[in-house]
């Protein structure tokens, strides 16, 4: 973790980038026997990621409750990691984090990220104040594998760097009445799939002259060796066609119920919002914890902290709620140097049915993708463009010959295909390209983890900042009570208070000798002037909560006598209760 | 409409045993219903079966009740993959008698399961059933004190104060149901009506001076906050509950779409029988008398609510047909956010054609909307006064509200205007049947005519057949094309000892239209043909059609 020395050693890296998860890896544990602290100059396969869960949970039990909160297509556990202090408090009165990762099944290493927050609190609680505050005031809610049947489908079957997003349930792609039977195959069984190339005299592609092992497309008047053939795989359906039926066929990330649309205005979105398992287990326990106020998923890669809107249609956010996303996400820039705050559909593209466009905009839970790893990090430079340098090119193979000691890259080799005969098959390997090497992983995860502490640090924390009582005539006094938020997130966003999301905070007057008159906010504290709350005067509705950094008056207009109490109750900022008694 | 009807309004489970006695129980409550559906299935083993696809947020099942004749003979299909016809029911309002209705034409259809048109089409079709979607409205029916709800029973906290479903209405004089409150209230929006004092009409400027109320139902002020029934029991209503133009936050939509067991329960029988190909609902909606709009360019992907210029013929033909069948034409709700015609059509490419069960109109009535509210309100009165015997409307009478004061109770008893007797069901059920029966009958219907295998010599065929879809409904909807929900057709030529050449044994014919619509195909093939060529059409991995053609060079078959 932080604290440790970061002392990787080459053996285990190159070990571990040659294959992946392989059961004969000395340098991979089999599954059941992970063992504390963990690594994170290794990846962890599902079956692995449960049984480090299961270990941090059995080192920490006053800490840490681990739960399945439903099951994958596949009948995956949808693992939940709590963190919670019980003796700070009850669950439900502290604002949670909630972190995901690998909703697509490619996108691998946001898992890690969840098991080294996990990991790195533990560790930290007693030695660093800041991590205990944390964790004492903090509820965090993690669940490192969104889709662990593409998890494990990453893993173990054949793909690249960019295969599967999908989840497994079976889609008929190609609309032939069959189901997935037409996917990659890893024809010389090496764990990889690559390009296939066959030397042809009349072809479209040569070898690059700066590095031979690299081949590049013919200019116009140049004569080829050779055609490219596309990824490995063979015709499973002989329906003439490679590949164009690989197992699942949807997007995860397209299939909650915000400005969801149906194919084909949206690929992948599902034939209804939240029709997965795994999606709607999720969207269920978020919609069963209304303390949630901070939202973190990762993805990868291209070195992005993405907010919404996922379409121009919908306008900008309110512009509260903007200066917020934007001082968390310039300060992720500031931690992240390699990566860029962005808008989707601004800057990246459009997304309906986008998880963190639900979770803010039908929630009001302030909300980030980190899409994490950019090469920047790789060369040390920042603000790399988002697709990272040209790794096939003669430059951007020196890095994977020099630095990785060519772990990454598979030159052509001969092979036999079943159609095309005699071919060659080379390119990089799929731990290449969307992933760090395993030498930069543990950097990554504690910066991208750094980040999601902070978004959590700031979350509310409501404070009573004083309460006093006034007699103003007879036996009616007024009661004022200040609240405070000591922190850059409002106890309601802006977009929850304009869209009416969840419930407002509530400002409870009783007392034994006590009437209500009247109440409200207060608008003008050196006139007295609220806004009223004229039916039920003794609880006063704060729609727009308390806001960061800043602080709320409420005042009652009571008669009677004695003392009164006054609770604040919010779904995101806690409960408070303060006592005064009328003059 | 005769008085036994109007008796039954207020006996609530008369028995008309001068009409057609086919399922004439009142389906007072869900269990009841349940009951009934299950009994009309066992009759009838050899053409009926029913299954258990969800339960409500109450718990009650829900019931799919399947019509199709065991295959026989050779070439003839399972139910599974024969064209099918999707019939819902009890999804919205009217609840109760939408599933009344469905269920009588169950009921209709079996009794005519050996007459020649139901028999053929049972043979070649399958009829699916699902009639009681949702139960725990028809329970709330009779459920004391009765008051007229959609909702189901999720918790929803209506006004955002922190209490959940803690102010509804309550029946403050204890006769078992929710009446009316008319409030005195100097700036209401209602006066009493000088020609007919129990009609609370639009207050107008020459009203001034006249007393004024506001008309809410029957409750008090349960949790203080000054305002009454405004968080009853329960949240969600599944008819407004589907994706298509789901409304985000409204009152009655649900936490998402398809977030209620109701909705999702039929949203995933359709999407687990690729063979429907149509639909048929019964209830508050319509599309068959207010039919679709219509465009020819692609649709916009928020809030379209015109259908394809292709598919929009389809409804005025269903539209004729049920007229035809029925004689009824009953306006009803129409283009409502998140609802089932239109999340059948625009995201599953199935047509869904909406039958409004009731009006506006009382029983009776051939004013056809003439008039305003206080004509139509005076419609009402004047048949409850005649047929409905007094029994449908209670007159106001002085009341002493714990909060309000001095007050008057009365008003339209709970499902008065929602609610026809069980044998007008059973009346409909005959037109209804035929209607249904027809439009299964019109569904599409593929075969391969016209195979051929002609020797080109060398040890080269070739092979040619035409599809047809002899049925009236297109293979897909154009929605369904654009939609990619209905899947193409594939074709495929299968023989021993002969290896395509040029084209794939695996052919794609993306639409057949209605009426006789057909493909030519036409393959070349190389090797020693075995002893038959066979062919097969199939969509989405269910056979629709396949046919053998024993090998004699240039035979036809």
């Amino acid at each position: 973790m932080a604290l440790r020395s970061f002392a990787p050693t080459l053996a285990l890296a190159i070990a571990l980038a040659a294959g992946v998860a392989r059961a004969d890896d000395p340098a991979v544990p089999p599954a059941g026997e992970i063992h504390l602290p963990l690594s994170f100059h290794r990846y962890y396969t599902y079956d692995e990621a449960t049984a480090a869960l299961r270990a941090l949970e059995k080192a920490y039990p006053k800490f840490l409750s681990l739960t399945s909160i439903g099951k994958s297509i596949e009948g995956r556990d949808l693992w939940v990691m709590r963190i919670l202090q019980p003796e700070t408090g009850p669950e439900a009165s502290k604002a949670a984090m909630y972190i995901d990762a690998n909703i697509h099944g490619n996108e691998v290493q946001g898992t890690e990220v969840c098991l080294y927050t996990i990991s790195y609190l533990m560790e930290n609680y007693s030695r660093l104040p800041r991590v205990r505050e944390l964790v004492d005031e903090r509820v965090f809610y993690v669940l490192p594998m969104v889709n662990p049947d593409g998890r494990a489908w990453w893993f173990t079957g054949p793909n690249t760097q960019h295969s599967s997003r999908s989840g497994k349930q079976a889609i008929d792609d190609d609309g032939d009445g069959q189901y997935d039977e037409d996917g990659f195959d890893d024809i010389d069984g090496d764990g990889e799939v690559l390009g296939m190339w066959k030397a042809d005299p009349h072809g479209d592609y040569k070898r690059n002259p700066e590095d031979a092992r690299l081949l590049v497309r013919t200019r116009p008047g140049e004569t080829g060796e050779f055609i490219y053939l596309g990824l490995e795989g063979i015709d499973n359906d002989g329906d003439g066609q490679l590949n164009e039926d690989p197992p699942g066929g949807y997007d995860m990330n397209r299939n909650w119920p915000a400005d969801w649309l149906a194919q084909p205005h949206q690929y992948g979105s599902g034939p209804y919002p939240l029709n997965l398992p795994e999606t709607r287990s999720i969207a269920e326990f978020i919609l069963a914890h209304p303390n949630i106020a901070g939202v973190q998923a990762y993805h990868n890669a291209g070195g992005m902290i993405l907010r919404g809107p996922g379409d121009s249609a919908l306008g900008e956010y309110p512009p509260r709620d903007v200066r917020v996303y934007d001082k968390l996400g310039q300060t992720g820039e500031f931690m992240l140097p390699f990566y860029r705050y962005m808008i989707l559909w601004r800057d990246l593209y459009a997304v309906h049915g986008g998880f963190i466009n639900w979770t803010f905009e039908e929630l009001g839970i302030f909300s980030f993708t980190n899409e994490i790893w950019n090469t920047g990090q790789y060369r040390n430079a920042e603000r790399e463009s988002l697709s990272g340098f040209d790794r096939e090119s003669a430059d951007g193979l020196k890095w994977d010959d020099l630095l990785e000691l060519g772990s990454q890259f598979v030159p052509l080799k001969p092979a036999q295909h079943p159609l095309y005969g005699e071919i060659l098959l080379g390119g990089f390997r799929k731990m290449a390209g969307r992933m760090p090497p395993l030498f930069l992983l543990e950097e990554l995860c504690h910066r991208n983890a750094a980040f999601t502490l902070y978004h959590a640090s700031e979350m509310p924390r409501v404070r009573v900042r004083s309460i006093d009582a006034q007699r103003i005539a007879g036996d009616a006094s007024q009661v004022t009570l200040v609240l405070e938020n000591l922190r850059a997130i409002p106890s309601r966003s802006g977009i929850a208070a304009a869209k009416r999301l969840g419930e407002p905070d509530v400002v409870e007057l009783s007392g034994p000798n006590a009437r209500v008159l009247a109440s409200g906010v207060l608008t003008d504290k050196f006139q007295g002037l609220f806004d009223g709350s004229d039916e039920e005067p003794a609880r006063v509705k704060l729609d727009g909560g308390v806001p960061g950094n800043d602080s709320v008056s409420v005042r009652f207009i009571v008669r009677g006598s004695g003392q009164v109490e006054v609770k604040y109750t919010s779904e995101k900022g806690g409960r408070l209760d303060a006592k005064v008694v009328l003059p | 409409m005769t008085k036994l009807l109007a008796l039954s309004l207020v006996a609530g489970c008369a028995v008309f045993t001068a009409l057609p006695s086919l399922s004439a129980e009142d389906l007072a409550t869900a269990e009841v219903a349940i009951a009934e559906i299950r009994r009309i299935v066992a009759a009838h083993p050899t053409v009926a079966s029913v299954e258990v696809v969800g339960a409500s947020r109450g718990g009650r099942e829900i019931l799919a009740v399947t019509l199709a004749a065991a295959p026989s003979g050779s070439g003839a299909r399972p139910p599974g993959e024969r064209p099918a016809l999707l019939v819902t029911a009890g999804l919205d309002e009217p609840v109760p008698f939408a599933s009344q209705q469905a269920v009588a034409i169950l009921s209709e259809i079996l009794r005519r399961a050996e007459e020649p048109e139901a028999r053929s089409v049972l043979a070649a079709r399958t009829l699916y059933f699902l009639p009681l979607l949702h139960p725990d409205a028809v329970a709330a029916r009779r459920t004391s004190p009765s008051w007229e709800r959609t909702r189901n029973g999720v918790p929803r906290d209506d006004d955002r104060d922190q209490r959940i479903d803690e102010d509804g209405p309550d029946d403050l004089d204890g006769d078992g149901q929710i009446l009316s409150l008319r409030v005195p209230d100097p700036d209401g929006p209602l006066v009493v009506d000088a020609a007919d004092p129990r009609i609370l009409r639009p207050f107008e400027p020459g009203d001034r001076g006249s007393a004024r109320f506001r008309r809410i139902f029957e409750g008090i002020d349960n949790d203080g906050d000054g305002a009454i029934n405004e968080d009853p029991p329960g949240g969600a209503d599944p008819a407004r509950n589907f994706p298509y133009d789901f409304e985000p936050r409204a009152s009655e939509s649900g936490a998402f779409p398809a977030s209620e067991p109701e909705t999702k329960a039929l949203l995933d029988f359709l999407l687990s029988h690729a063979n429907v190909e149509a639909a048929v609902h019964f209830g508050g909606d319509d599309n068959l008398v207010q039919l679709p709009r219509s465009r020819d360019e692609r649709p916009a992907a928020r809030g379209e609510h015109r259908v394809w210029k292709d598919d929009a013929e389809l409804y005025t033909q269903a539209a004729a047909l049920h007229k035809e069948r029925t004689g009824r034409t009953i306006a009803g709700r129409s283009e409502t956010r998140g609802d089932w015609p239109e999340t059948a059509y625009f995201l599953f490419g199935v047509p869904c054609f909406a039958v409004c069960v009731l009006g506006p109109e009382p029983p009776g009535s051939t004013a056809g909307g003439s008039g305003g509210a206080r004509e139509l309100e005076k419609r009402w009165l004047d048949w409850n006064d005649g047929e409905g015997q007094g029994a449908a409307f209670v007159p106001w009478k002085p009341f002493h509200h714990p909060q309000l004061g001095d007050v008057h109770l009365g008003g339209w008893k709970p499902y008065a205007k929602l609610t026809a007797s069980p044998a007008v069901a059973v009346q409909r059920a005959a037109g209804e049947t035929g209607f249904i029966l027809e439009l299964a009958r019109r569904l599409s219907d593929v075969g391969i005519e016209d195979i051929r295998l002609l020797d080109l010599g060398g040890g080269l065929y070739e092979a040619r057949a035409r599809v047809t879809n002899r049925g009236e409904l297109p293979t897909a909807l154009r929605q369904g094309v654009f939609t990619g929900r209905r899947s193409p057709l594939t074709v495929e030529v299968l023989s021993e000892g002969l290896r395509a050449v040029g084209e794939n044994p695996r052919r794609r014919v993306e639409v057949l239209a209605g009426r006789g619509g057909s493909a030519e195909l036409k393959w070349l093939f190389l090797g020693a043909p075995g002893s038959q060529l066979t062919m097969e059409v199939r969509r989405r991995g269910q056979r629709l059609a396949t046919r053998s053609l024993p090998i004699a060079a240039g035979g036809t078959l």
